[in-house]
């Protein structure tokens, strides 16, 4: 829709000056994860999916939108690049072929900034947030359960988080104690999560090892720390202020009447955000 | 005492070792792991297994910083296992007696060796930097045409003109096969192409469009790459509206082919309801990633008076009867070379009804008078566009050479007390040429870019009967007056640019050069005859050159951005007339440094300041010193010298934003001072005819903006409440029949709003908006009113089904006088059977037949009230149909 140009170059120009990365440790594994949600929890037809990406390193993890991992490398190889219009030249275009939902439009670091805890940041509202938490789940492991997928043993665990209840498949013999998402904290990687309306699911499409070359990088952006209620209040301002626009005329002129009511109705469907309150 | 404590000790000891023998008790297995090297090894899986059954497990825990793990669990079996797994140590499981104990190991290193896995055929796949979308997969039962279908899969949107957003941002390139057929008119093809003719859509992530530069530089714009199912392809659509009344069409034809040498697309689309078709025949303009909007192709110096469009939306009042055609043809020649012709043929009849009062405020009298006018514009244009390009990994080169040729006219009936009949014609031609070429240089490029072009457009403008009689005519009535305009021109824009960097610093040199030649004549015919006075015509020519070079240096370092632009110009201008005496020669360095400065702090607050000198030198109509009529009560001319405007201008900001508490705000403030070397003469007689002169007279402007946007989001309500307000302030000098005075205007806004997104099914929004405007000059005090309601109402009881309901409300009132109001509303009714590949609109517009809307407009020393006939209450329905 039309409404995103509102989101200017100009504005994609103020947050990637601002990112300083830092390599915080190599990749060892690259795990990648079909997300599937509905954006909308009243619609059975409102699925969305992205391809997420869990890098393991040898003392942390990150995860993030294969997008968003794609257009942070970029501008991670031109970092010392001063910013010129020939660099936007160069990087725009392969930031922009980005695609992040803006339910996925955020970098999850597990033990980091130090062991044990999870930081999670977003850019809502020309800000940017930070969440930091202790990764301490508390999974409940069944006993007596069990299944395959992709040829590795399953087992089930199951947690309470957010409102939702959720079911997560790991493989004991696979000992990276990650998942997708915030699931993590099983002796082993997290192969499959849904919670109980299957409203969000992440499964584990892809595995492979890497070389522990390819850096793993922190992106600083001079976050302001929030509460992880906080920052999804300020992604639901984000939809709403972007609603507001579009239906007032506030800049976001849409050709018809009929356009209008279709963009107002897209963008209210956007109100299941995998954690709510 | 010591013995007391040791008996107490293995008495508990003995007490917890009975109660694990006797009771399915808790057994807790703790104890620490260590490498070969005797490391305390962090991190490691330790799993508490069941030794009879295969799945399950009794618990598990990680290894701690120092190596230790503890494991609590509740079994009834005589033992189990406790397995050891890691990522860099061995795999290691050891058989226990079920009890609580301490398990110390020593695991040997070993290399984990994954199974790796891939899960193939999933819609959506990635290679490199090339992600791949099925259509099948996204396609659902009421789709048509690939625009559909796009807008469904992740991270794309697409507008109902068909124009495609990625990641919000609009692509560049839209590919059919590799081949780019339709550049910035690609919404003809993405909304025209049936999906069933797609196989699959690609989008180019680390796309370069030229190929020489892959892997070094990318242009400003992400690619997708439409992929058919069949190596030939007849495609199409059409959509045909009728509706009353007068009778109403809307139609488009759509049919298209494709194959692996060439690709054909034409369009014929025709309307009356109001939809202007000028806007698809009108290049778009995208650049820097942002749509620029439409260019237009011909300059306008004659024209019959208009009636001052509305501040409506233009469908409301636009009265057309429009014609396009257009064909696209894409072939492909050898070595990575493409040859394209677009062309476009539009035709359009445009009528304008409305009544105009106009009131010239004098010294001691205000001369007023009313009109009535019916307007006509015939609007005929061709415009081609031929281009070849060469893309190469060793060669980047394009150019493109365009014809545009017009045939418009436009005629007009004035009734005042008398009738005038007013007419003009108002072609033009012009053919240009782009070249654009890219050079490498170390690992940066140059690139070299040249522009020429030619315009010529010989215009006339006629009045019957005569006017100007006192000047034209001795005061004698006659019969017919015309103005003759032939502006030609021959221009051509050369450049280089080059950036240098330095971390922080940036350098960024462009160094160009810019020629035109212009040749003016004017003369006005008086029944026939071409009045030979030197007065009242015009014959100059001027070659203009400038040499220019941009410096622009940046200075970029955390919070701080700060940019200082250097560009010198020296122009010359070398001036020949051969009637009125003008200087041979002008010439003249510019110099127009600018600053600009932000800094963010605390992660709320922006604050941005700038300031910028002006200078500029006017165009080669400021030199004409016959006259020229430029309506039926204009006479103007000029002087022989050229204008000069320079000033400065200032600007501050600060911008609050709070994403949690859900409010914005910003307020700024701009200024502006400007100081012109020539004043504009005006001279009102009683007849209310107007002669416009300039003369040397050094004179100041003042201009000042402040504004001031708030915008918060109600959680309870689930609304969003914003308001806005501006202030504007004007100040200048200005001359009335030989008076001098300072003319101020000034402008208030306050703009409120609010929209809720509170109901599953309904979108409320309303806005209001309150615009005071004040004029004060030496002859007369004007203040004008305007307030609108503005607000929609849209009902979507299931996704076929749409209905809409929004309205506008006017009301203008000039003080003194009493206000007049319009409403008008519209209803959508719109149906799209989810089997059916038909969609269906029906439509009510102006559901109040309101017949016109009054405005004001105001120049320096008059005020217009105009009232515009919009069109009536029409009914309508459209049927779409995929081929």
């Amino acid at each position: 829709m039309k409404i995103y140009l509102i989101i200017s170059i100009l504005l994609i120009l103020n947050t990637a000056k601002a990112q300083e990365f830092t390599n915080i440790d190599t990749v060892l594994f690259n795990c990648k994860y079909f997300y599937e949600f509905k954006q909308d929890s009243t619609d059975v037809n409102s699925v969305r999916n992205a391809v997420m990406v869990l890098q393991v390193g040898k003392h942390l993890a990150k995860f993030i939108n294969e997008n968003k991992m794609f257009s942070d490398s970029i501008l991670f190889s031109h970092k010392d690049e001063p910013f010129t219009q020939a660099k936007m030249h160069k990087i725009l275009p392969l930031i922009q072929g980005a695609p992040t939902h803006i339910y996925t439009r955020y970098r999850l670091y597990y033990n980091y900034p130090k062991k044990g805890k999870t930081l999670m940041s977003g850019y809502f509202n020309k800000q940017q947030l930070e969440v930091i938490e202790d990764n301490s789940i508390k999974w409940k492991v069944e006993e007596e359960s069990d299944t395959v997928i992709l040829g590795y043993k399953c087992l089930k665990a199951n947690t309470e988080l957010w409102g939702r209840k959720f079911e997560a498949w790991f493989a004991p013999d696979i000992p990276i104690f990650y998942g997708p998402y915030k699931f993590i904290g099983l002796p082993g990687l997290v192969l499959k999560v849904s919670d109980h309306q299957n409203q969000h699911c992440f499964t584990l499409i892809e595995i492979k090892k890497e070389q522990g070359i390819h850096p793993i990088y922190f992106v600083d952006n001079n976050y302001t720390e929030v509460s992880p209620k906080d920052f999804v209040k300020a992604l639901e301002i984000y939809i709403a202020n972007l609603y507001s626009r579009v239906s007032q005329n506030d800049g976001i002129v849409l050709n018809s009447d009929e356009t209008k009511a279709r963009s107002l109705n897209n963008l209210k469907s956007r109100n299941n955000f995998i954690e709510k309150y | 005492m010591k013995t007391n404590i040791i008996t107490y000790c293995i008495l508990i000891g003995i007490f917890v070792l009975m109660s694990s023998m006797f009771v399915v008790g808790q057994t807790v297995i703790t104890g620490e792991v260590i490498s070969v090297q005797h490391e305390k090894l962090s991190g490691i899986s330790v799993l508490a297994l069941p030794t009879r059954n295969a799945s399950g497990i009794l618990t598990y825990a990680i290894t701690n910083d120092a190596g230790i793990y503890q494991l609590s669990f509740k079994s009834s079996a005589d033992s189990v296992f406790v397995a050891f797994k890691s990522l860099n140590f061995k795999d290691t499981t050891i058989a226990l007696l079920n009890r609580s104990q301490k398990l110390d190991i020593i695991l040997p290193p070993d290399v984990f060796e994954i199974k790796e896995v891939s899960v193939k055929g999933y819609p959506i796949s990635v290679r490199g930097d090339t992600i791949n979308y099925v259509v099948n997969s996204f396609a659902r039962a009421n789709d048509r045409s690939i625009a559909d279908v796009i807008s469904r899969m992740p991270g794309f949107e697409v507008t109902e003109l068909g124009q495609i957003y990625y990641q919000g941002k609009p692509i560049q390139k839209y590919y059919i096969e590799g081949m780019d057929l339709l550049e910035g008119r690609y919404a003809l093809a993405n909304n025209n192409l049936p999906h069933k003719s797609v196989g699959s859509v690609e989008v180019l992530q680390n796309h370069q469009p030229i190929k020489m530069l892959e892997d070094k530089i990318a242009s400003d714009g992400t690619s997708i790459n439409i992929k058919l199912k069949n190596d030939v392809a007849i495609t199409g659509t059409l959509y045909a509206g009728a509706g009353f009344s007068p009778f109403l069409h809307d139609v488009n034809l759509t049919p298209m082919l494709f194959n692996k040498k060439q690709q054909i697309i034409t369009t014929w689309q025709s309307n009356n309801i109001g939809n202007d078709l000028n806007t698809q025949h009108q290049p778009l303009v995208f650049s820097n990633g942002e749509l620029q909007g439409y260019k237009n192709r011909k300059p306008e110096l004659l024209g019959i008076l208009q009636i001052s469009n509305p501040q409506i939306e233009k469908q409301r009042y636009l009265d057309n009867n429009a014609n396009l055609v257009s064909y696209n043809h894409l072939l492909k020649i050898k070595n990575g070379r493409e040859l394209k012709i677009n062309s476009s043929f539009y035709s359009d009849k445009i009528k304008e009804n409305g009544q105009v009062a106009t009131s010239y405020f004098l010294n001691n009298d205000t001369v007023a008078f009313t009109e009535t006018t019916q307007n006509k514009y015939y609007n005929k244009s061709l415009s081609t566009d031929l281009i070849v390009t060469q893309n190469e990994k060793s060669r980047y080169l394009t150019n493109k050479f365009s014809i545009n040729k017009f045939w418009d006219s436009e005629e007009g009936l004035v009734r005042n007390e008398d009738k005038l009949v007013q007419k003009a014609e108002t072609p033009h031609f012009s053919l240009a040429n782009d070249f654009d070429i890219l050079l490498p240089v170390k690992r940066n490029f140059i690139r070299v870019y040249s522009f020429v072009d030619y315009n010529n457009s010989p215009e006339l403008l006629s009045f019957s009967p005569g006017v100007f009689e006192d000047i034209l005519n001795n005061g004698q009535p006659y019969g017919k007056t015309i103005q003759n305009i032939t502006e030609k021109n021959l221009l051509t824009h050369n450049f280089l640019q080059y950036t240098l960097t330095r971390k922080p610093w940036i350098f960024e040199s462009e160094p160009g050069i810019r020629l035109k030649y212009q040749d003016l004549q004017t003369s006005i015919v008086k029944d026939l005859e071409t009045i030979r006075e030197d007065s009242l015509r015009n014959n100059l020519s001027w070659n203009f050159s400038e040499l220019y070079f941009s410096e622009t240096i940046k200075y970029e370092k955390d919070r701080i951005r700060l940019s200082l632009d250097l560009p010198l110009n020296f122009q010359h201008y070398g001036i020949s007339d051969k009637i009125h005496t003008t200087p041979d020669e002008i010439q003249k360095w510019l110099f127009t440094p600018s600053v600009s400065f932000k800094y963010e702090f605390n992660g709320f607050w922006i604050w941005r300041m700038g300031a910028k000198y002006n200078q500029k030198l006017g165009d080669v109509s400021s030199l004409e010193q016959g006259y020229v009529l430029s309506s039926y009560r204009q006479f103007k001319k000029g002087i022989n010298q050229l204008s000069e405007k320079k000033g400065w201008r200032y600007n501050l900001g600060l911008e609050y934003k709070n994403p949690i508490s859900g409010f914005f705000s910003t307020v700024s403030w701009i200024s502006n001072y400007s100081a012109n070397n020539l004043l504009l003469k005006q001279k009102v007689n009683s007849d209310g005819l107007l002669f416009y002169e300039v003369f040397e007279k050094e004179n100041r402007a003042i201009f000042d903006n402040l504004s001031l946007t708030a915008n918060q989001y109600l959680v309870n309500l689930q609304a969003t409440i914003d308001f806005k307000a501006y202030y504007n302030r004007n100040k200048k000098k200005y001359l009335l029949n030989d008076h001098l005075g300072w003319l101020t205007n000034k402008a208030y806004i306050l703009h409120p709003g609010i929209s809720i997104n509170r109901w599953r099914k309904v979108d409320i929004a309303y806005s209001y908006r309150l615009q005071l405007m004040r004029q004060k000059s030496e002859q007369a005090e004007i203040s004008v009113i305007d307030q609108k309601h503005e607000g929609s109402l849209f009902y979507t009881p299931e996704k076929r089904h749409l209905l809409g309901f929004s309205f506008e409300y006017y009301e203008t009132r000039q003080s003194g006088q009493k206000h007049s109001t319009t409403f008008f509303a519209n209803f959508l009714y719109h149906l799209k059977p989810s089997k059916s590949k038909l969609k269906y609109k029906f439509e009510v517009r102006n559901i109040f037949n309101q017949s016109e809307i009054i405005s004001y407009f105001n120049s320096d020393i008059s005020l217009t009230r105009s009232g515009y006939s919009i069109r009536p209450r029409q009914f309508l329905v459209t049927v779409s149909l995929g081929l």
